[in-house]
């Protein structure tokens, strides 16, 4: 009996099945797979490129290099005098001299003070809009 | 289509002819969709998700290794993605509660489906489906559309073949008391008229 049942069941289900059609998706189902397929190739294929290649690179060595010898040639023909720059900066102290002659004006000082102040508030700002953007 | 010419179609592919994959798609987009439908029943999800199943049979197609069907492997694919979506989604479909059945309540609900009229059937039964779970849809879908053996769909949704066995009984019986439920009371008596 219980086979019977189950027999007959199948049947019902089986004929239910039979009248349920299989969908169909939108016109354009087809289509719009191959555009992410070939994009998606597309992608695949982009290799890295430099943004200046190498050709342009030995172009600019050997135009600097030829410009540096063509100088060296023609616009200097006298043998070079090097004078060897004295390092004996505490006796002459030509730099902290100049320097203490410099005084700055008062809104001069106020001016590089609130660009300091400036700063320091922008700096933390900076950090947290760059942090909130990568999260 | 044979497997042979699948293979070639394949081999076509990932030779570099891109739109050799549309022959593919098109054997099998209605299946995957309506495949996709009985599991999400929601038709825009269900083209979402089978244009994914498509996308990401593109690119594991060099994987595939030819071990079993491609229907199969596509389907499995398919069964995946649907996962996916309703574990992203956190939706779960009730299980409507299994009936017992005599021989003749089932004889009596087949001939009452009988009696309606064809588009009245169609649209009953796609009610029905649609009330059953994503699960037991798609299990009776497999079986009963693609005719896939016990094997093959114990493959492509990863369990025994004899759990797959016992899932569809309970799926039938679950039919069953779906269809029965739409039907009472009106055609049923209708039916009984008919027949006195």
């Amino acid at each position: 009996m219980k086979e019977q049942e189950a027999k007959e069941l199948e049947k019902l289900v089986a004929k239910a099945m039979k009248k349920s059609a299989l969908e169909t998706p939108s016109f354009q189902f087809t289509d719009k797979v191959m555009a992410a397929v070939n994009a998606q190739q597309q992608t695949s294929t982009i290799n890295y490129t430099p943004l200046i290649p190498k050709y342009i690179w030995f172009s600019i060595v050997a135009l600097v290099v030829g410009i540096t010898v063509y100088l060296w040639y023609t616009l200097q023909p006298a043998p070079l005098d090097f004078q060897m720059p004295s390092f004996n900066f505490i006796k002459e102290e030509t730099f902290s001299q100049e320097f203490k002659a410099f005084t700055p004006s008062k809104i001069t000082s106020y001016a590089v003070m609130l660009l300091a102040l400036m700063l320091c508030v922008q700096i933390p700002m900076l950090k947290q809009y760059v942090n909130n953007r990568k999260a | 289509m044979t497997t042979d010419q699948e293979t070639q179609i394949i081999n076509q592919i990932i030779g570099g002819d891109t739109q050799a994959f549309a022959l593919l798609v098109d054997r099998y987009k209605d299946l995957v969709f309506t495949l996709a439908i009985r599991m999400l029943k929601n038709r825009e999800e269900a083209e979402e998700v089978s244009q994914d199943t498509f996308i990401k049979v593109y690119k594991a197609l060099s994987k595939f290794k030819g071990d079993s069907k491609l229907s199969t492997w596509v389907y499995k694919v398919a069964y995946n993605t649907c996962l996916d979506r309703i574990k992203k989604n956190k939706r779960r479909h009730d299980e409507v509660a299994i009936d017992s059945f005599t021989e003749n309540q089932l004889k009596t609900l087949d001939n009452a489906l009988n009696l309606m009229e064809e588009k009245e059937q169609q649209q009953t039964i796609q009610d029905c489906l649609q009330e059953l779970s994503g699960k037991d849809s798609f299990l009776l879908t497999l079986f009963y559309f693609e005719e896939l053996s016990l094997e093959e769909i114990s493959k492509t949704v990863n369990m025994e073949a004899n759990t797959v066995k016992v899932n569809i009984h309970r799926a039938r019986k679950r039919l069953a008391s779906i269809l029965k439920q739409r039907m009472d009371p009106e055609t049923i008596q209708h039916y009984e008229r008919a027949r006195s």
